[in-house]
């Protein structure tokens, strides 16, 4: 049967998953971690690092790493969030051809989705090592605030790595399904997320036969654990310019290790009281010195630096809960997804706030993939008892009079859905009416996303209010929209279908996968010459290191000669094979390698 | 202390080795020199090749004789211009003094403290048989494809001053117009009056003229201090560029082969509590911070932060002292 894995895209960390049995799993990557970070960056020999490698260097190569894509991806380039991007990141965003966002690495220019699928092809990558076997379908996550645009491009990350997106999930639904909700029961739970980079709080109405409600979401795009580090960094960076007069800060090899050991210690000081920071020749000084830095955290005092931004967490839940006009007693369980819910003092606000201890039988950082797991192998298995019904994330409608929005259908309908509803002019003698479609929750037009639009003309003159106007909303299986408006005196109508769009064409996409794929093929080979590089070096040391017993025991005889001079031949055609990286060149080597270790081993211990 | 631990004085370069030929080597220019064109009048190593007949000490001799004897004025002229310094005297040093390993790079006050600094020179058993040729104009010089780092040969490069002799000079010969040609080898050793008047700024004079020894003798580091301090003073300078690429490529490839196989994983050797005992700059610092056990040389490279010659450079002092350890 077909394997699907589930992937957490996150917006600092991926992870993927897959149902073995009737069990999700996760998959570590090849240096045992669970979670891989979502960054992306390119060395100045033109190399591509992703994961871990890539923020290793992510301060000191600032200018070409990208971290933190989630907050860019199916977003136009006049966004209020793409302006606060520029401002912030320290790698170039571009404007794109279509409106729409592309970052500069190096001297290439990359697409959003692009650089996305280059995380969620080393997540393909790590399920085959995995799994020894190709895989082309994946369910990804993504935040249940994202509109059709940012689905549709996180779908054209996933097509450009290679994957087969067969459903985009909502975050907080995936964390609920890998607690085991949606089982015929009916709760109200809260789904607490706080990542490494944001912060979300959802509230579910989950339902019978499947159907998971989004009642509210809310959050914070920039709260999440690396606003924890940086009260860290600041802490040690204060502390070291008091003792030394120097700003460690204005040093990126600096600032990098103060990053990775602040993060470091954060994580250490969910499990212990106390920590040690200790970092050796941090800088040098003008004297021809190198100083350490070397400092004790206690986990009181990472209390006391960050619980303005657990009280900040707090204060969000009280807006998600206003949002969904219910009171905070009648949230039957609360989710903890994400790795800073690990933190003691999170678990307790959260606790103190919901007045009941969160589920956490779950690891927080794996759940969420762990879900999206379990609903691709009940698609594939056409479980229908675990399928989630598709709905639409936000409420749809089109603009009236005074720029206000009428919903058409409310969010979280089930589809394939059709609404009507009969909608008059406004003005006297108003012979053409512009119809714009929506997206969005808010009762103004102009705070919610604008679709498409159309034009329907030949209305009859007449006073305002006298001609009616039928509006048809269709949303079919494939989440495409249709829109139709029509003159019910004269059948006059216009139509336009809205799909969404990631602001890249098919033809882009084409070439990007082409790309994509020319990269896996060359990481393939690479990979096959390691191994084959690996078993050969093994081999020629194990000979090396035989010969001189060889030499003792048959080096006297003709026969004994000219099989130490055939072996030392075997082992310098390897080494030129080696250095010409022909990796059938060396395969074949292993082989006579092979047979001349076996021989030696023979004479060794007959000898 | 390191034993690689000495105090930083300036940008002046360390003192380089003598020379030797090898018993093969065949002092004809054009075939010593791969790529050298005295027609062409961009090439500069005309004068470090250019060797007397005489033994050198009679040749210098005869040349101190014959400008004692230019610099008497004629009658009414002007008076003679300040005799020039006296060379240097080459120093023959044990191989062990040749070159030392610095353990941090002497400081500049223009840098900051994350910027690359000067290059420390590297030990006379690690300089190659065979200096490279020198960069050509338009090409940077490259070695022969399919050649690993591995195939560069780790001993000295000596000149012996008692072969000098079955050289041949070049004549000297005046050009039309009695111009003298820059190009001319001998006006190296000349104390010519016209020649010591108007020295050829692009060629003999200062660091240039040193940049390019430290180069034909081997010494690399050297060479590559002297060609940053040139390009620090003179961003346009044409030479200095050129030498420095060269010198870079070399020194990153013997380093890289004196480190092995790039794939091979980086450990540290000593143990945590001891590492604040040693003597490291914030550089090498950092890279030890980036070793997890796990990580690759290669990977190291990647994600230094710094150029690869001065990733590989601090790789292998901290293999060399010990404080870190390379396995496969």
């Amino acid at each position: 049967m077909e394997r699907v894995i589930g992937i957490d895209l996150g917006t600092t960390n991926s992870c993927v998953a897959i149902l073995e049995g009737d069990t999700p799993v996760v998959i570590p990557n090849r240096g045992g971690y669970k979670t891989t970070p979502s960054v992306v960056a390119v060395t100045e020999a033109g190399k591509r690092l992703v994961g871990h490698i890539a923020k290793r260097q992510a301060i000191t190569n600032a200018e070409n790493t990208v971290y933190a894509a989630k907050r860019l991806i199916g977003r136009k380039w006049n966004s209020p969030q793409v302006k606060n991007a520029i401002m912030t990141s320290s790698y170039t965003i571009v404007e794109g051809p279509h409106a729409d966002v592309r970052i500069k690495l190096r001297d290439k220019t990359y697409s959003v989705p692009e650089i996305s699928s280059m995380v969620l092809q080393e997540m393909k990558i790590v399920a085959e090592d995995y799994l020894g076997e190709p895989v082309k379908k994946a369910v990804v996550t993504v935040p249940a605030y994202f509109n059709d645009n940012q689905r549709q491009a996180t779908k054209d990350a996933g097509a450009i790595a290679g994957l087969d997106v067969i459903r985009i999930i909502n975050e907080p639904t995936a964390a609920s399904l890998a607690y085991g909700y949606g089982k015929d029961m009916d709760r109200t739970v809260a789904v607490y997320d706080l990542g490494g980079g944001t912060f979300d709080i959802s509230i579910l109405e989950i339902g019978a036969h499947g159907v998971f409600k989004v009642i509210s979401t809310t959050g914070d795009t920039f709260l999440g654990g690396e606003d924890f580090d940086a009260r860290i960094i600041d802490w040690l960076v204060t502390g070291f310019q008091d003792e030394h007069g120097i700003d460690l800060r204005q040093d990126r090899m600096a600032l990098q290790r103060l990053r990775d050991a602040a993060e470091k210690a954060k994580c250490e000081l969910s499990g212990v009281r106390e920590t040690e920071i200790n970092l050796p020749f941090i800088i040098s000084t003008g004297r021809n010195e190198a100083l350490h830095l070397q400092r004790t955290l206690a986990r009181p005092t990472l209390e006391k630096l960050t619980e303005d931004l657990v009280e900040r967490t707090v204060d969000i839940c009280k807006q998600a809960l206003a949002d969904a006009k219910l009171d905070v007693s009648e949230v039957e369980d609360v989710i903890l997804v994400g790795g800073m819910t690990r933190m003691p003092a999170v678990q307790t606000a959260v606790t103190g706030y919901f007045g009941r201890e969160p589920n956490k039988s779950v690891h927080p950082d794996e759940v969420v993939a762990m879900g999206a797991a379990i609903q691709g192998a009940a698609l594939v298995q056409d479980r229908q008892d675990m399928i989630l019904l598709d709905v639409t994330p936000h409420a749809l409608g089109i603009m009236t009079f005074g720029s206000y929005f009428e919903e058409l259908i409310p969010q979280n309908t089930t589809v394939p859905t059709s609404r009507t509803k009969v909608f008059t002019t406004s003005r006297d003698d108003q012979t053409a009416v512009k119809i714009l479609v929506m997206q969005g929750e808010s009762k103004r037009a102009d705070e919610n996303e604008l679709l498409g639009e159309f034009i329907l003309t030949g209305l009859r003159r007449a006073p305002k209010g006298h001609v009616e106007i039928e509006v048809t909303f269709e949303i079919n299986t494939d989440g495409i929209v249709s829109v139709h408006a029509k003159d019910m005196e004269n059948g006059q109508a216009q139509s336009i279908q809205v799909t969404a769009t990631s602001g890249l064409t098919q033809d882009e996409i084409k070439n990007m996968m082409t790309n994509a794929q020319d990269y896996l093929v060359e990481r393939r080979v690479d990979e096959h010459f390691e191994a084959a590089k690996q078993e050969a070096e093994t081999l020629i040391a194990e000979i090396e290191r035989l010969f001189p017993e060889i030499e003792r025991v048959v080096g006297s005889a003709d026969f004994g000669r000219d099989a130490i001079a055939k072996a030392r031949t075997t082992v310098e055609r390897t080494r030129t094979a080696i250095s010409s990286k022909d990796t059938a060149l060396v395969k074949e080597q292993v082989d006579q390698l092979s047979r001349t270790q076996r021989m030696f081993k023979g004479v060794v211990s007959r000898g | 202390m390191s034993k690689n631990d000495r105090p930083r004085t300036n940008l002046r370069p360390s003192p380089a080795p003598l020379a030797r030929p090898r018993a093969d080597s065949d002092w004809d220019d054009e075939k010593t020199v791969p790529g050298l064109d005295l027609d062409d009048p961009l090439n500069e190593f005309d004068r470090v090749t250019a060797i007397p007949e005489l033994p050198s000490e009679q040749y210098v001799k005869n040349q101190m004789e014959k400008a004692a004897d230019s610099r008497v004025p004629a009658p009414g002229t002007a008076p003679p211009p300040p005799p020039l310094p006296a060379p240097a005297p080459i120093q023959t040093l044990a191989p062990e003094d040749y070159f030392t390993l610095d353990s941090a790079p002497p400081p500049s006050p223009r840098r900051s403290a994350d910027s690359t600094a000067p290059y420390a020179a590297i030990r006379g058993h690690d300089a190659p048989t065979v200096a490279p040729p020198p960069p050509a104009v338009s090409q940077r010089p490259t070695r022969s494809p399919g050649v690993p780092p591995q195939s560069f040969s780790l001993t000295g490069l000596e000149l012996d001053l008692d072969s000098v002799g079955r050289l041949k000079a070049e004549p000297r010969v005046e050009p039309a117009g009695g111009r003298l040609d820059p190009r001319d080898p001998v006006l190296e050793l000349s104390l010519d009056e016209k020649a010591a008047a108007a020295p050829s700024p692009e060629t003999d004079a200062g660091p240039i003229g040193a940049m390019k020894d430290r180069y034909a003798m081997g010494d690399f580091s050297g060479a590559l201090l002297i060609a940053e301090g040139i390009l620090e003073a003179n961003p346009d300078d044409l030479a200095a560029p050129r030498y420095a690429q060269s010198c870079r490529d070399v020194l990153t490839q013997m380093y890289a082969a004196r480190l092995g196989s790039l794939d091979q994983r980086v450990a540290v050797a000593v143990p945590s509590d001891q590492i604040r005992w040693l003597t490291l700059d914030h550089r090498a610092g950092f890279l030890l911070s980036l070793i997890d056990g796990g990580i690759t040389v290669d990977q190291i490279l990647d994600i230094s932060g710094m150029t690869r010659l001065d990733a590989l450079r601090i790789m292998y002092q901290l293999l060399d002292q010990r404080v870190i350890s390379l396995s496969s």
